[in-house]
């Protein structure tokens, strides 16, 4: 099995060299490979059809409780032959529609690797491994959707949807990890036998609501929606197998997938219902205001998947038999619908609704497809498509809220109707045509797609029997846990969902002849779209940049002060903080007795003290570094006064050193002036007065709580251990010692060859590209000639 | 006598003398001097290997060699012979820095080695600070304009002032437990943490590592220095030394963090704000580096997640994560190089059609940057899903939402990026990019690992548990 | 204790002090005095704690005797990098270093 996805993907990588050798046969030799995964899945029809339900496991994060196991049931089956199936016609179909194009090859990489994703995806019995395969499709997509990156719009909507889908994605993940916070595991296995656990678990409702996020996103549910017709800008092929058959179905896919697991619950009802009604109005009603035959078609896709999640949401045994002959119907007659449209598109140059027709005497062939394919939209008996809205008629008569849903339900199913005939036949039929070249029916690759899937459509509605017995009654059956006797549907005779079909049918005929009247007067509403959510997702990136340029502007203004000065301010946030919630009674710190500090030590403080406000304060900064000097000697002192003369030797030479350097370098620069301006002066005294103040708080208290008796505690128990049984000043002192050599050795280095380097690198006055040489003319406010 | 003891950092050690020496005979000759890289560099990574498995406390428990600092060390010299692998040709350097170059990078290697072994605060600030000298000469380094020494000056500033506080913060904590060593520091602190200013000693002495990490409020300057200093500096800046930041504030939060809620919290506050100020500003960036700058900030946010759970499991994600930014931003960062052929910074817009001028590298790049963005299969996806895990098992819950909506915001601009690089054309005639047989292989090599690692992580994993075993 | 204090006072004053000149000069080597008397007010504060709190006194001393060979490597490498800086801009004003923003 795991050939068998992973086979997709190293194809993918071959495509290339394959284009190259085929050349003009590349469509059939690409075929191949659908078709014989095709023949693989179909081959497991038999033990499928007897309830059987195969797994595969493979090791993969084993200690994370993490495998690669795939599960092959009816639900993937079913699935697995519409992408393979369907696959095989698009690889067709891609050579001649694309034929010379140089990206040809990369285009049948993207191809297969998106394949072997949509694969996974529905293979995967793991939920970590679903979202692998689940984001892999939506990578793949944005190669595909971009494939004519010449054109701006077809930049964006891949970035817009893979952003979407991208975030969908995201939500996903949060729901998978907290699904297996709730119930200890990523398996849908395992899954499926506690999901009482997770029905009950107080997480539910934010699983849920992110699984539906997920959901919605890639199925293109309200108000999602938008990315879907945008995405139209991707070469047909790929609309055909991305946007109409295959990936769009993947949320539909995880909802039924997830139903066992989180579904039957009024939660799940409450969430669905409303979400698939609301989803497939929006698309039925904006597919009636488009002229592009791709968009309508995008548009009736979005209807489409709406009445799906419907039909899940609803989840009883007859709503989820629906929705997978829905799905499969749907499958064949919009994916030869695009096919249609693409062909439509790559003879004429146009693909304006309005623009087309009298199309069926020039390219008969394509026409027997499009009219197969629309007669199964408009729900004909015998097509598939009809069972497949009687069930839908069916189960919003029987489930909640009839009163409600019926008639949702049928206003969708004439617009399903009447905009797959304006696509299907209108270009074939109408009477004006305003198209340039001379159309004719393209090479058998291209054709064979719509005509093969209209016919099997036709077919499938003819013997439902079979059809019913081999996939959609197993593919129910993993949707329900304790499934009944799943009936095949059979004539009732006339009834009230019959009649209903009849009247779609009718009005749906209706609005295909009305059709350009009623576009004219819909389209004064199009205003309307300004406050939607495609608006809301422009709105929200452009909100989203600018905010981000302000903050950049704020923090990173280049300016090294500000820099600091957010570091302070963040630590005075946080000592404050610490200090506030400490209790520390003031008091007591200022009451301390300072009586007792003898006067050499006032001294020497009061000495330091006005060294190091001269120091900072100094206009002339000589006076500045020999301010310095003073107060490195008398920290000196201070260190000689702790009894450690070494220490204070090193820091008398090493502050002679210091202040030597920083003179001679001084000698070497101009005199300077120029403090900030006095706005900045006050703001900066203000952060480092309130830093200052908190800091000496801070010391202070440290010396009231050092003395911890707890610490006295543990030094008394462990300065044995510690200190390996040996006197600890001098196992530091030899042992340190021993150490830093190594240290300060590096630390001479590196300070060496720093200086030096730089030295080199200021050497070489003729290579700086701008201003007066050193010592010249001054230049700014801050150098006096 | 175990020789291996500290066979990588007296090896690193005396190649960096090596050059110096070298430098200061001077007689540049850039082609050597890269050569005699390459060979110390590859041999140190197989020295780093065979010291794996040492383990010991030397010098009164102030230096610590175990498997933690090991592995450490191992992906530091990795990471030192994947940045010489790249430094063929510093354009931005002049010839007679070449050298120097050289010598500094070998010794801020060497720096991080003690900095990943040191147990003991005043060996954690010396190593820390021994590394940023070499790299504050080594941003300064760079020849074009004044941009090399502005950012020179403002890491600089910045990083004595993130010293400073930590100094002050290690004096703190001294005063409050009497010592320094990490071990006795995790026995003192039981039960203390609850005390503010214990809480204060900690996060002050945090500061040093976080610059080191890039992480707010020390991220400041991470987007000048990464625009301003050449281009191979900053790939080592974004690759390597990030590494060994990760691993001083593993070891040191994880001697003295046990039971401190408070430092989650200030983790939490300082992980939620690097992460969103990284992300929201770089989305409005024109220039790569400067956007792998912010990029690198926002990844410091994800780095503080898996820190701030104290969690064993916490622990070695973040360990797992290094190996992950490691592969991520060199592999970034190579193809930078490579595209600006002439060490220039690279405009985004430069990189319209790479698909067509140079498809591995415009692979690498793709590759790469969806494993920053965390799209599976890809190493980075991994890793930040085992943090996300490991957050998520310690309850937090909001924490991993935020980084999951910072996650998106990546995508977002990373994607613009990946436009760019698949889906522009360029407005004038450019010419393929020349890119020699080895590097190809490099880049394929990498593509291959992110991809490999991403899908099967078990080993990494594997490695990164034992590491995080040995913390206390 | 009370000498404690003193010194702890006058550690926490040299820090801020020099907080304070650091965020005020706009002069790169003024801004890098500050930051070394930043440092010797946290190794007095070593010191302080080292002298009256600490069981073993070696540690501190010790610590100080690091920090002031740090500190010495970096003024050494700071004004090298001003030089350098002031041969490009013709300036060690910090205001002029604002190239690299956004």
């Amino acid at each position: 099995m795991i050939v068998a996805v992973v086979v997709g993907f190293v194809l993918g990588l071959l495509a290339p060299l394959v284009v190259r050798v085929a050349r003009n046969g590349t469509g059939w030799i690409t075929g191949l490979v659908p078709i014989g995964l095709f023949a693989y899945f179909a081959s497991f029809l038999n033990r499928i059809q007897a309830g059987e339900t195969l797994f595969f496991p493979y090791p993969w994060l084993s200690p994370l409780g993490i495998g690669l196991s795939f599960r092959l049931d009816g639900l993937s089956l079913l699935f697995a032959l519409l992408i393979t199936g369907i696959g095989t016609f698009v690889c067709l179909y891609s050579a001649g529609y694309l034929a010379g194009h140089p990206d040809l090859g990369k285009f049948y990489g993207a191809l297969f690797a998106f394949m072997a994703s949509m694969l996974g995806l529905v293979l995967s019995d793991n939920l970590v491994a679903l979202f692998v395969f689940w984001e892999l499709t939506s990578v793949t997509s944005y190669l595909l959707i971009g494939f004519d990156s010449e054109r701006e719009a077809a930049r964006r909507a891949a970035l817009q949807a893979l952003l979407v889908t991208g975030a969908g994605g995201l939500a996903l993940l949060a729901a998978f990890v907290l699904m297996q916070q709730a119930a200890g595991s990523f398996e849908i296995a395992i899954l499926v036998e506690r999901s009482p656990d997770l029905r009950t678990s107080p997480l539910y409702a934010a699983i849920i609501f992110l699984v539906l996020t997920g959901a919605a996103t890639k199925s293109a549910q309200f108000p999602f929606h938008f990315w879907l017709p945008n995405a139209m800008e991707a070469p047909t092929p790929v609309s055909t197998y991305l946007h109409a058959a295959t990936m769009v179905k993947g949320g539909v896919y995880l909802l039924a997938r997830l139903s066992p697991v989180l579904g039957g619950t009024d939660l799940w009802r409450d969430w669905l219902i409303p979400l698939g009604t609301v989803t497939m109005l929006t698309g039925a009603w904006l597919s009636l205001v488009q002229v592009d035959l791709k968009r309508i078609l995008a548009h009736t896709t979005v209807g489409a998947l709406g009445a799906c999640v419907l039909l899940i949401g609803m989840g009883t045994q007859g709503s989820l038999q629906a929705c997978m002959v829905f799905l499969l119907a749907h499958g064949l007659y919009k994916g030869s619908l695009f096919l249609v449209a693409g062909i439509v598109d790559h003879e004429t140059g146009t693909r304006n609704a309005a623009d087309l027709g009298r199309l069926g005497r020039a390219m008969p062939l394509t026409c027997i497809g499009a009219l197969l394919a629309a007669l199964s939209s408009a729900g004909v008996y015998p097509f598939l498509g009809f069972l497949g809205k009687e069930l839908l008629y069916e189960s919003t008569l029987v489930g909640f809220t009839p009163v409600l849903l019926a008639p949702c339900a049928v206003a969708a199913g004439i617009a399903f109707a009447g905009m797959g005939a304006v696509v299907g036949v209108r270009p074939f039929f109408s009477a004006q045509g305003r198209f340039s070249g001379q159309p004719h029916d393209p090479s058998p690759g291209m054709w064979v797609g719509p005509v093969l899937l209209g016919m099997v459509g036709l077919l499938f509605g003819l013997f439902h029997g079979p059809l019913h017995s081999a996939l959609i009654t197993p593919a129910v059956r993993s949707c329900i846990l304790q499934a009944g006797d799943i009936p095949t549907p059979s004539w009732h005779g006339l009834d009230v969902k019959l009649a209903l079909s009849a009247l779609s049918l009718l009005m749906g005929g209706a609005l295909y002849w009305k059709w350009s009247a009623l576009r004219g007067r819909l389209c004064r509403w199009r205003n309307v779209g300004r406050y939607g959510p495609a608006a809301g997702y422009d709105h929200a990136l452009c909100l989203l940049e600018a905010f981000a340029r302000r903050q950049t502007r704020f923090f990173q203004s280049g300016r090294l002060n500000v820099y600091l000065i957010i570091v302070i301010c963040t630590a005075v946030a946080l000592l404050a903080c610490a200090l506030v919630r400490d209790n520390i009674s003031f008091s007591d710190l200022v009451l301390q007795r300072w009586a007792d500090v003898k006067t050499y030590e006032a001294v020497i403080a009061a000495i330091l003290l006005t060294a190091t406000v001269v120091t900072v304060r100094a206009q002339s900064m000589l006076v500045a570094v020999v301010a310095l000097g003073v107060v490195g000697y008398c920290v000196a002192v201070v260190y000689l006064l702790f009894s450690a003369p070494d220490v204070a030797m090193t820091q008398f030479a090493i502050e002679t050193l210091s202040v030597i350097l920083l003179m001679v370098v001084l000698l070497r620069l101009p005199r300077l002036r120029t403090f900030s301006t006095s706005r900045q002066r006050l703001r900066d005294a203000l952060v480092a007065v309130s830093a200052g103040l908190i800091t000496t708080l801070l010391v202070l208290v440290v010396t009231t709580q050092a003395r911890n008796p707890k610490l006295a505690d543990f030094y008394a128990r462990n300065s044995l251990v510690l200190a390996k049984g040996r006197n600890v000043v001098n196992v530091i002192l030899v042992d340190f010692r021993g150490f830093d050599t190594l240290g300060e050795i590096t630390v001479l280095a590196v300070a060496a060859i720093g200086v030096y380097s730089l030295v080199k690198l200021g050497s070489h006055r003729d290579r700086i590209p701008e201003g007066p040489p050193f010592g010249g003319e001054a230049r700014g406010d801050d150098v006096s000639p | 006598m175990r020789w291996m003891l500290l066979g990588p950092e007296v090896y690193t050690f005396l190649a960096a003398l090596g050059f110096l020496g070298i430098s200061l005979a001077g007689r540049p000759n850039s082609g050597r001097d890269h050569l005699a890289a390459l060979c110390l560099s590859g041999v140190g990574v197989l020295l780093a290997a065979s010291a794996l498995s040492e383990d010991a406390i030397l010098f009164s428990e102030v230096y610590r060699v175990d498997l933690f600092s090991q592995v450490f060390k191992l992906l530091l010299s990795v990471g030192l012979f994947l940045i010489v692998c790249i430094c063929g040709e510093v354009r931005e350097i002049r010839e007679e820095n070449r050298s120097d170059f050289f010598a500094l990078i070998f010794f801020c290697t060497l720096a991080m080695m003690l900095l990943v072994s040191g147990n003991h605060l005043l060996t954690l600030y010396l190593s820390l600070e021994l590394s940023s000298y070499s790299l504050y000469v080594l941003v300064s380094l760079r020849r074009a304009r004044d941009m090399g020494v502005e950012a020179g000056i403002k890491f600089f500033l910045v990083g004595i002032f993130a010293s400073a506080l930590m100094l002050f913060g290690m004096a703190v904590l001294y005063a409050m437990t009497r010592t320094m060593n990490l071990n006795a520091l995790n026995g003192a602190l039981h039960g203390m943490m609850g005390q503010p200013l214990v809480l204060l000693g900690v996060v002050l002495t945090l500061s040093g590592f976080l610059f080191k990490l890039a992480c707010f409020p020390f991220h400041l300057w991470v987007p000048d220095v990464y625009q301003g200093a050449a281009n191979e500096v900053t790939a080592y800046l974004a690759a390597v030394s990030k590494l060994a930041g990760m691993a001083a504030i593993l070891r040191f939060v994880a001697s003295v963090g046990q039971g401190g809620a408070d430092l989650v919290q200030v983790l939490l506050v300082f992980s939620v704000a690097s992460m969103t100020l990284g992300n929201l500003a770089a989305i409005t960036q024109q220039d790569l580096k400067r956007l792998l700058g912010y990029s690198t900030v926002a990844h410091a946010g994800y780095v503080l997640i898996g820190v701030l759970t104290l969690s064993a499991s916490g622990y070695a994600s973040v360990v797992f994560y290094a190996l992950a930014l490691l592969v991520m931003k060199f592999t970034a960062f190579l193809v930078v190089v490579k595209v600006a052929g002439n060490g220039t910074n690279l405009h985004i817009n430069q990189l319209a059609g790479l698909h067509r001028r140079s498809p591995v590298l415009a692979m690498a790049l793709m590759v790469s940057l969806f494993s920053l963005a965390g799209i599976p299969p890809t190493v980075g996806f991994t890793g930040k899903f085992l943090i996300f895990v490991a957050a998520m098992e310690k309850g937090h819950f909001a924490l991993v939402l935020i980084a999951m909506a910072n996650v998106l915001i990546s995508l977002y601009y990373y994607l613009l990026v990946i436009k760019a690089a698949y889906l522009l054309e360029p407005e004038g005639e450019t010419g393929p990019i020349a890119v020699s047989a080895p590097t190809k292989v490099l880049a394929t090599a990498l593509v291959g690992a992110m991809v490999l690692a991403g899908f099967y992580p078990y080993p990494f994993m594997e490695i990164a548990q034992a590491a995080v075993g040995v913390l206390p | 204790m009370n000498s404690l204090n003193v010194y702890l006072t006058i550690g926490a004053a040299l820090f801020s002090i020099g907080l304070l000149g650091v965020l005020q000069r706009r002069n790169l080597i003024g801004m890098l005095i500050a930051v070394e008397l930043m440092l010797n007010g946290a190794n007095v504060n070593f010191m302080a704690f080292n002298r009256f709190l600490a069981p073993d006194p070696t540690v501190g001393q010790i610590i100080t005797l690091f920090v002031m060979g740090l500190a010495a490597a970096e003024a050494a490498i700071g004004l090298s990098i001003i030089l350098a800086l002031f041969r490009r801009l013709h300036s060690i004003n910090i205001e002029r270093a604002q190239q690299l923003r956004g």
